[in-house]
């Protein structure tokens, strides 16, 4: 403890606790400064098979390596961590507001809307195609670029559902067998047979002492980068036909992001920019921006 | 230490700075082995962790102890808990593979409930599921198979049939503290969960005879325990300790294991392939060589819950010890023919062993030692609607 005290560590012990200290003040709420302005933006979402626009009960040609059509069932996914990337590279996360489709920073998108088809959705939730937030930036940031992840932060994803605010309260998103949540749902008939795409960290292990989740061997949280995006004319567009050109569904198929389904679920994941378990053991978050399935489009008025 | 007068200056930072850290909320449930709630465990044993997020109280084992048995609890409101799991089959059913209350055939057997509180984990095979309420979960809202097919679209529905019932408001009240129209899933499963976590009973002949009661059990149940502690038949390594499985968690405990095995039951490719619906923990972890490790399952009151293993695929215990005697199963025949006995992904101590009629017996006979009639009498676990 003397030697603590001696001059040179002394000071660097303080200034050390001083820039701590005042680091951890709220800085969001005081800092007003005249080059600096908060937006309030949405940033709208749709899903597409090729160039066509889907609603449900449209029909979605051309999927898979065998040219099948069909139709989307349900189409909902969990994002976060959004930023938007201006010109400089220079990155500002948007803060969402919250609503009964966004909590904590997490929002749930949902696509298939039973108005237009109930004979194909059956009962479907409500939709949801945007996401709403605000950001700071400088005024004269030109935003370029959107960045966002798929799924729940593990922060979240492993809290009880039960007892969790919209939209992580909704049983059919939740993944229980791995304590989670599906990242993202998407359901279709395609050729008249079923096919289904769970997106969900696995390999979770809990720890029996605390009760909590220590780990996923595999988060499976897609990181998507969207070029050529603009705040004003932009809009987010999800591909199913890129997510499912891998792959060969003429008999629909089924893949839970589980050993034993590489058939159906290695050539999805490779479309979100995932690498499909093949036999490493990969605890690291997906950093991967290959994927082919989320672009930048114009927004429909 | 003496602080000099500068660095007093600098104290108020300090604690500033300790202020804005997360607060800890990971609190290890040790000791205390004295509780207010009755976990019916004796005094010789430690008890079951009691999560801090959900502690135990009467009220909630009360309301649990209802809902478990209450078939409105389910999406057409045919199934409840208890369909499975019966108090006279050591809270298992008989069945190979039960059904959910659509008719849809589920993967694996029912298990027994009896002092699960004691699991490291849950289910026959999942690394990520330690506390029963996450496993409640799969049952009640799972959709591939649908066992209570409770849904995004029925949910509403049901608490409000729930709140019908005239029982409900004050059992709800009494456990939580609520209006019964602020009810939700969050109560319903952290009662049952605490209901599940109190079936507790060590009240078998065995328990009798190591108590001192050198009556308790037959000469063959004796010669029995001898071989199933023994290093020829090799029991006790998955299935030791007071609750007969090395996957066992209690309060007392620092560090743990969750550990899972596979037995040498199938080999389906020569590779050690198990059934595709039912690969162990590789459905998770998907590590190859988790290929057909489950969790081994408490042994007492076995002789209640026929079928046997996993997938319900052996229907008595000699037929299980014959598996364990040869060193696995070979299955001549069929989808998943294949000599289970060369699975290379197969737990080190399944490797077969010599045994006489009589030695089999014996084990069979201490096996049944393990079957607790109190437990499958006792009120405090029977269905309170009748």
């Amino acid at each position: 403890m003397k030697s603590f005290f001696k001059k040179p560590v002394y000071i660097l012990f303080l200034s050390l606790i001083s820039v701590l200290t005042f680091s951890c003040l709220d800085s969001g709420s005081s800092k007003k400064s005249n080059d600096i302005l908060e937006q309030d933006i949405s940033i709208p979402f749709m899903i597409h098979a090729g160039s066509t626009h889907l609603l449900c009960g449209v029909e979605m040609t051309q999927l898979g390596s065998t040219n099948e059509s069909g139709f989307v069932k349900d189409f909902r996914l969990f994002v976060h961590d959004v930023k938007l990337i201006d010109e400089n590279g220079d990155i500002y996360p948007l803060e969402l507001s919250k609503n009964n489709w966004q909590t904590q920073n997490v929002a749930l998108l949902s696509f298939a809307d039973k108005e237009n088809c109930p004979d194909i959705a059956g009962e479907t939730l409500e939709t949801n195609l945007q996401v709403a937030g605000k950001f700071s930036a400088p005024k004269n940031a030109l935003i370029k670029k959107l960045s966002f992840k798929v799924g729940v932060p593990f922060a979240l994803n492993h809290e009880d559902p039960t007892k969790a605010e919209s939209p992580l309260n909704i049983p059919s998103m939740a993944w229980n067998w791995q304590g989670g949540y599906k990242h993202m749902r998407v359901e279709a008939i395609i050729n008249e047979q079923a096919f289904l795409f769970h997106l969900g960290s696995i390999g979770c292990d809990g720890d029996p002492l605390s009760g909590g989740t220590t780990a996923c061997a595999h988060n499976n949280r897609p990181k998507i980068l969207v070029d050529h995006y603009d705040i004003d004319l932009s809009a987010v567009e999800i591909d199913f036909r890129s997510l499912v050109e891998n792959i060969n569904v003429s008999a629909g198929g089924s893949c839970h992001s589980a050993a034993g389904q590489a058939a159906i679920c290695k050539g999805i994941f490779d479309s979100l920019g995932l690498d499909f378990y093949d036999g490493s053991f990969n605890t690291l978050e997906q950093e991967n921006e290959g994927q082919s399935v989320f672009k930048s489009a114009f927004k429909h008025d | 230490m003496q602080l000099k007068p500068l660095a007093l200056v600098w104290l108020p930072f300090i604690f500033a700075l300790a202020s804005c850290l997360p607060e800890s909320s990971t609190k290890i449930n040790t000791g205390e082995p004295q509780s207010y709630f009755n976990w019916n465990v004796p005094a010789r044993l430690p008890l079951p962790i009691d999560p801090e997020n959900n502690p135990a109280s009467e009220e909630k084992f009360q309301l649990g102890r209802h809902l478990f048995y209450d078939k409105r609890l389910s999406g057409n409101g045919t199934q409840a808990c208890a369909d499975c799991h019966q108090q006279s089959k050591a809270f298992s059913d008989s069945e190979i593979l039960p059904k959910g209350s659509t008719g849809a055939f589920l993967d694996r057997n029912s298990q027994s409930l009896v002092n699960s509180s004691y699991n490291a984990s849950y289910t026959w095979a999942n690394n990520s599921l330690v506390r029963i309420e996450q496993q409640i979960l799969i049952p009640l809202f799972t959709e591939e198979p649908i066992e209570h097919g409770i849904n995004d679209f029925n949910q509403q529905a049901i608490l409000e049939q729930l709140r019908q019932e005239p029982k409900y408001p004050q059992l709800f009240a009494d456990a939580f503290n609520t209006n019964i129209n602020n009810i939700d899933y969050g109560h319903i499963v952290d009662a049952i969960a605490v209901f599940v976590r109190g079936i507790n009973s060590f009240n078998s002949p065995y328990d009798a005879y190591i108590a001192g009661d050198l009556n308790a059990i037959s000469a063959s149940a004796k010669r029995g325990e001898v071989l199933f502690f023994g290093e020829r038949f090799e029991c006790f390594h998955c299935h030791g300790g007071y609750n007969f499985s090395d996957s066992t968690i209690d309060r007392t405990m620092t560090f743990f294991e969750k550990p899972f095995h596979n037995t040498g039951l199938y080999n389906i490719d020569g590779n050690g392939a198990y059934p595709p619906d039912n690969t162990g923990i590789m459905s998770g972890t998907n590590l190859d060589s988790d290929m057909g490790k489950f969790r081994a399952p408490g042994l007492r009151n076995i002789a209640l819950t026929a079928p046997y293993t996993h997938d319900g695929s052996v229907s008595s215990l000699r037929e299980m010890l014959e598996i364990y005697a040869a060193g696995g199963r070979v299955i001549e025949d069929g989808e998943f023919a294949g000599d289970g006995r060369v699975n290379p992904f197969k737990d080190g101590l399944i490797t077969g062993f010599p045994a006489s009629d009589q030695d089999m017996e014996d084990v069979i006979d201490f096996l049944n030692s393990l079957t607790d009639e109190q437990l499958v009498s006792n009120k405090r676990f029977s269905n309170p609607w009748e």
